[in-house]
Formats: structure tokens, C-alpha cells, sequence
């Protein structure tokens, strides 16, 4: 659409009017050649197109509100199948509308009207239930932080496997999206009955690229790589079971570990497609894969032979001269882990400084958790006891260890509802004792809680992201997560989305990014 | 082991995530999570649409209590986010263009009504302040788009719930963009 000719006024007004379009809608290529000409000769309108973004961006934080005890009771009334207690606007305007009709002489008729009403039967108003959304604490006693709170905060990759053979992948937290929002659709091996095929996914700290594994019964694994929308830009098939994987902390490469027989490099150089490199010389050495050094140049890996504990034969792996040399002690620094997601089986190991996180001894219930880093060992004034019941530990990139503590008995001192907290300890110097977790979050195990689980999903940024599950009282079976809470420790920023039922059956999440 | 770089091209998205299972009759627990796992998000986008509390929580819920009838009604919405949002935001538009004459009546009758204040809830800072209230002055179909926009609905989507053509909503969201902008920046101008 040209729009030479017209005044300087009309040329502002339509780039304003196209710039402001573009933020919800695709131009067409004329139209965003017009605002592009426009806009790079114009610093008003670059400035004021950029605004309308910001704008856009602002509008988009996270509102959500706790709904009032009154609501509640309403509409938990509806849900039982009582009547719900009529609204006051709407008894005003009933009232409202009597009074004119008496007004009117129409007496006869607001008679019946009235006495209609008062024939309604009365309201049953179950149990206040207390708020589902609550985010943490003071200093300023909100619900809620947002505002800016949330700008710096990663989005959440998840996916679903509700699938038989297909799955969604979505993120939460973008700019126009506050619960999972859509990626992409993928179509996975058919697993009809939801359990013949492991699947797994895991998205690379830039965002770009999720790694798809999938592995059926007969051990045979597919790894794809797929674009953030959706586009396959690498795949490979092995029968080597079940697989590690870990993504280099910008991205670029991605290690794939069947571990001990395969391990594979998968390198994702600019403007060329991805090239895998394997490391059969690897297969000689039962390594577990942990994840790549902060650098990206070499991988660190654990023994994995089960005969020693895992925190005391580390190993790195030299991906330029192609060994793997075993360490005293995991390194700190740019050889250090910046990346993983993988789990020991008997403690964990912190990745950047080698200190190990060990429940200490199983018969011993009082007995603190304990940092372990060779001889040192660092008391972390959490008791495994109830007060406690579930400590899940994970680690910043500056090396603080997040603890999400599931608690049987937190909540609010009203009501005896269970909680978790997200709590953060700062990596303490050698032989401190830390003082204990700062609670920061805790939410609302709903009605379904008779025990309460959660999982603590990643940590990016200085953001910890964890999974309460949701759980009905009749069954021990786990449905999923109910609640996913985003929180910064420390801090009172932080968000909890509610999974609704058919969701929380399903939400798996793959990774926290940019 | 097979090494293969492939060039699928990428599928569209697709909202699969969010569906619901269309047509059936959920039950109590069902409808309980339903009302949970949404109330809160709604109600902030109504508290944003009507910048009054207490008339954003009966909105809330009228909708859900419709929501619960067309349920037992066997019509449940295959989508429900959307049918939710759809429905709030007719409802909020409903309500504010009946509000005027509403407002002219209702004082003669009772005067009990606060002033419709911002909810201090999600108020936090002054630039909030600003932005809500610029929102608050733009007619209540483009806020209802923006914020529908802002809650990740589509251009098509919002078309819909607001019962406009793409192209007119598109022409109702660019002008409620830019005239928002200005009176941010009008009032960036006066502090």
C-alpha cells in the first residue's frame, strides 16, 4: 500500500497504525516493507513502535487473582448442584426493577415477581476453600508478585503425553502467553497403551532446538531434533536402550549417552546442518553421563559400574583428544557442569563443585542433610524428619544449591492443608553450617491432598521451577502435576500455574529457557 | 546407528495442548478443577476489564455457573479456555455498555457502591497505574481485545469471542494499540 502523497501527519498515523497491527497480526510483505521504510527514517515512530511492543509485553505479565471466599462458595454450591446465592448487583437490579414496576402501577405483577423470589430455595454453602493461588511471603504480604517480576523470568517448555502417538510441546511465561501456549505437534512411535514406549524430551538452554528420544519395548531407541516450531532438523535410531542426553550451556551440541556402549556428540555449527561425531572408544568405561563442562569442551561424566559411590570416580571426557581421564574431584570453573539434568541414584552431586548432597544416615531420622565435598562435610540445618519430609536439592549456575522442601505440615496456621517450600540455601563455605531453608514459596495442595509430593524441575537464572502433584484421596495413584511454581528464591517474585484436570494427567516438562 | 539431517518442514501449531475432551458431562471433581485451575486467571483478566473487584468476581461468576450448566447440559466446550474467555469478555462488554444506564438508575435507588477503583492487587508500581489506566480509557471492546490478546489468544479467536470479522478486529486492535500508546505518552509528558 503506498502511501507517498499523503501529508507527513497520515504517513506517522498509518506506520503508527501498522506497527501497532504488527504487534498481534502478520503484515503483508507490502506492508511490512512500508513500515520498515517508514520506520528507518522516522526515530518517532521507531521509538513508538517499540513502545507499542513494551506495551504489549506489560499487558501480557501475569494477572492472576485470588478469588474471594463468597465466589468460591457460590459456585462450589452450583458445582454440588444447589442453587447459587444470587449476586447483589443482580438483587439490586431485581429490586431495582420492582420498584420501577410499582412505580409504573404494575403492582399486580411485582407481587408475583416477589413472591417467586422468595420461593427460590435457600443456598447451601459448603466449606470455604481456601485460595489456590498463593505465592509466597512477605515482605509485602502479597498473593502475588508481578509487575516487573516476572520480565527475567525463563519460560517453561512443556509437553504432554496424552497422545497414543502424537504430543504437544508448549512454553508459558512468553510475552502473550500465561499458560502453555502451543510449539508445535510431533508424531512420536504409537504407544497405545501408554506404557510400552519411554519418551523423553529435553530442551536446549537457548530455546532452539528440543531433543525427542523415544524408546519401545524392545529397547530400540529414535532421537530427533526438532526446531522450536516443530521442524525435524535431526534424527538418528539405536538399539542401545534408553538413553542420557545433555545440551552444552549455549546450545550448540547436544551429548547423547547409551550408556556404557554409545556415546554421541551431536554439533550444531551456523549455518550448516548438524553433525554427529561418535565416541565408541568410550564404551570400555561404564560412564554415566552428567553433562557438559561450562566451556563446552569436554563432558563429565560419573562411574558407573554401581560398585563404588558415584560421587568418588568422577570422570571428563576430552570430546578434542577423545578420552577420559577419571578426576579426584569433579572441577569447579569454566571445566565445570553448567548443564544437567541427570540424577545419581544414591545422592547428588553438585555439579560445579563436586560436593555431594547425601541424606546421611537412614537410620539416624533427626540427622541433618549434609553437604559432602571429600573430607569436608557441611551441615545444611534441614532435618530429614517430617518437618522436612521430601528435600530435593538442585544447583544454580553460580553454584547455590535450591531446595524444594515438600513439608506434611506447612500451610497456614488456619487450616491444616499441606504445602511445599521452595527454599534456597546459598553455597556455604567449607565446614559452615547454614542457619536453614528461607521459605519462600508454598502452595496449596487442593482438595485432593492426603500426602503431598512434588518435584523440583530445574533451576535457571537464579529461577527454580517445581511440580506439585495432584492427588485423589481414593487412590494412591500420582495424576500428574497440579501446580507448576515458578519462584525466585529469596525473593518474593515468583508464579504458580494451575494444570486443570486433563492437563495435570499428562504435563511433562522439558526444560526451562530463555 | 543412522545419522540422518532432515528437512521437515515445520508443522503448523496447533492448540492441542489446552483441548479438552469435548461432549461429555464431567463430574463434580472434574468441574472442581475446572473452576480452579482457571478462576484465577480469569478473574485478573475481568479485575483488568472492569477495574472493579467486586463486579469482576460476579462475572466470574455468572460465567462459571454457566460453564457448570451447559455441563450437565451435555455441551461441554471442547475448548473450554477459550469458551471461558469468550464468555467473560461478552459479559464484561455487556455489562459496561448497560453500565451507563445502569449508573444513571442505580443511584437513585441505593448509593452503597464505591467508586470502581483499581485493585490494589496488581497495582504494584506506578508505570502499572499508568498502563491500567490507559487501558481503562479506551472503549471496552478494543481493552477486551487487547487483553484477550495479552492472554494468548489469537487474532482469529479474538475475532470470535468479540463477534467482529479478522480484518475489522484487527483494525480495532491496531487503533486500541496506538491509542494507548499515546495516552501513555501523554501521561509520561504531564509527569
Amino acid at each position: 500500500m503506498n502511501v507517498t502523497g499523503f501529508g507527513d501527519r497520515h504517513l506517522h498515523a498509518r506506520s503508527l497504525e501498522l506497527a501497532a497491527a504488527a504487534v498481534d497480526f502478520d503484515l503483508t510483505s507490502a506492508e511490512t516493507a512500508e513500515l520498515e521504510a517508514h520506520l528507518a527514517g522516522c526515530s518517532t515512530c521507531s521509538r513508538r513502535a517499540a513502545a507499542m511492543r513494551r506495551d504489549a509485553l506489560a499487558i501480557g505479565r501475569s494477572v492472576t487473582l485470588a478469588t474471594s471466599p463468597r465466589v468460591d462458595a457460590a459456585i462450589y454450591a452450583e458445582i454440588a448442584g444447589h442453587r447459587a446465592r444470587p449476586q447483589n448487583f443482580v438483587l439490586i437490579a431485581a429490586a431495582a426493577a420492582l420498584l420501577l414496576l410499582a412505580l409504573l402501577g404494575a403492582s399486580g405483577i411485582g407481587a408475583y415477581l416477589l413472591r417467586t423470589w422468595e420461593l427460590l430455595p435457600n443456598t447451601i454453602v459448603p466449606p470455604v476453600q481456601p485460595p489456590a493461588l498463593l505465592v509466597s511471603p512477605p515482605p509485602d504480604d502479597s498473593p502475588l508478585a508481578i509487575g516487573d517480576a516476572l520480565l527475567d523470568a525463563p519460560r517453561v517448555v512443556y509437553w504432554n503425553m496424552s497422545g497414543a502417538d502424537r504430543i504437544a510441546v508448549a512454553t508459558s511465561q512468553s510475552v502473550r502467553h500465561e499458560v502453555p501456549g502451543p510449539m508445535f505437534e510431533l508424531d512420536m512411535w504409537p504407544d497405545p497403551d501408554q506404557s510400552a514406549v519411554t519418551r523423553l524430551l529435553l530442551a536446549s538452554p537457548t530455546g532452539k532446538h528440543v531433543a525427542v528420544a523415544e524408546t519401545d519395548r524392545r529397547a530400540v531407541t529414535r532421537i530427533r531434533i526438532a526446531t522450536s516450531k516443530g521442524a525435524i532438523v535431526w534424527s538418528t535410531q539405536s538399539a542401545n536402550g534408553v538413553p542420557a542426553l545433555a545440551w552444552s550451556a549455549d546450545g550448540s551440541q547436544l551429548a547423547v549417552a547409551f550408556a556404557p556402549k554409545l556415546w554421541l556428540v551431536v554439533a550444531f555449527p551456523a549455518g550448516s546442518p548438524p553433525k554427529a561425531s561418535e565416541y565408541s572408544e568410550l564404551a570400555s568405561v561404564p560412564l554415566r553421563l552428567l553433562g557438559f563442562s561450562a566451556d563446552g569442551l569436554s563432558l563429565l561424566a560419573y562411574d558407573g559400574s554401581g560398585k563404588a559411590a558415584p560421587w568418588e570416580r568422577p570422570y571428563s571426557i576430552d570430546l578434542a583428544r577423545r578420552t577420559a581421564t577419571r578426576l579426584d574431584r569433579f572441577p569447579g570453573g569454566a571445566s565445570g557442569i553448567a548443564v544437567s539434568n541427570t540424577t545419581t541414584f544414591s545422592g547428588r552431586v553438585d555439579t560445579v563443585t563436586g560436593r555431594v548432597l547425601d541424606s546421611g544416615d537412614a537410620s539416624a531420622p533427626q540427622t541433618n542433610w549434609t553437604l559432602r565435598h571429600g573430607s569436608d562435610s557441611i551441615e545444611l540445618g534441614v532435618p530429614t524428619s517430617n518437618a522436612a519430609a521430601n528435600i530435593q536439592p538442585g544447583w544454580a549456575e553460580d553454584g547455590s544449591i535450591v531446595v524444594l522442601e515438600t513439608s506434611l505440615d506447612d500451610g497456614p496456621p488456619s487450616n491444616d492443608q499441606k504445602g511445599s517450600t521452595l527454599g534456597l540455601i546459598r553455597r556455604p563455605a567449607p565446614g559452615a553450617r547454614v542457619a536453614g531453608v528461607v521459605r519462600v514459596i508454598w502452595s496449596y495442595i487442593g482438595p485432593f491432598g492426603t500426602r503431598s509430593r512434588a518435584d523440583l524441575l530445574g533451576v535457571r537464572n537464579g529461577w527454580a521451577l517445581a511440580g506439585e502433584y495432584a492427588i485423589p484421596s481414593r487412590s494412591d495413584a500420582w495424576l500428574g502435576y497440579d501446580q507448576i511454581a515458578l519462584g525466585k528464591p529469596g525473593t518474593s517474585r515468583g508464579a504458580v500455574t494451575n494444570l486443570n484436570e486433563f492437563h495435570k494427567r499428562d504435563i511433562h516438562v522439558a526444560g526451562l529457557v530463555p | 546407528v543412522t545419522d540422518t539431517a532432515e528437512s521437515t518442514a515445520a508443522t503448523d501449531a496447533l492448540p492441542a495442548v489446552e483441548r479438552l475432551r469435548g461432549g461429555t458431562r464431567p463430574g463434580e471433581a472434574a468441574l472442581t478443577a475446572l473452576y480452579e485451575a482457571h478462576r484465577a486467571e480469569l478473574l485478573g483478566f475481568l479485575v483488568r476489564m472492569t477495574r472493579d473487584r467486586e463486579a469482576a468476581e460476579d462475572l466470574l461468576q455468572e460465567t462459571f455457573v454457566r460453564l457448570i450448566r451447559e455441563a450437565r447440559a451435555g455441551r461441554m466446550p471442547d475448548d473450554v479456555r477459550p469458551w471461558l474467555y469468550r464468555v467473560a469478555a461478552n459479559a464484561a462488554i455487556s455489562r459496561s455498555r448497560h453500565g451507563a444506564v445502569w449508573t444513571r438508575l442505580v443511584p437513585r435507588l441505593v448509593d452503597h457502591r464505591e467508586p470502581a477503583v483499581p485493585d490494589r492487587e496488581y497495582l504494584r508500581t506506578e508505570r502499572d497505574a499508568e498502563l491500567h489506566g490507559a487501558l481503562a480509557s479506551l472503549p471496552v471492546d478494543g481493552r477486551a481485545a487487547l487483553l484477550l490478546a495479552a492472554h494468548g489468544f489469537s487474532g482469529h479467536q479474538i475475532a470470535a469471542s468479540i463477534g467482529r470479522t479478522e480484518g475489522a478486529t484487527r483494525t480495532l486492535m491496531s487503533r486500541s494499540r496506538a491509542q494507548l500508546r499515546l495516552v501513555l505518552e501523554a501521561a509520561e509528558g504531564q509527569s
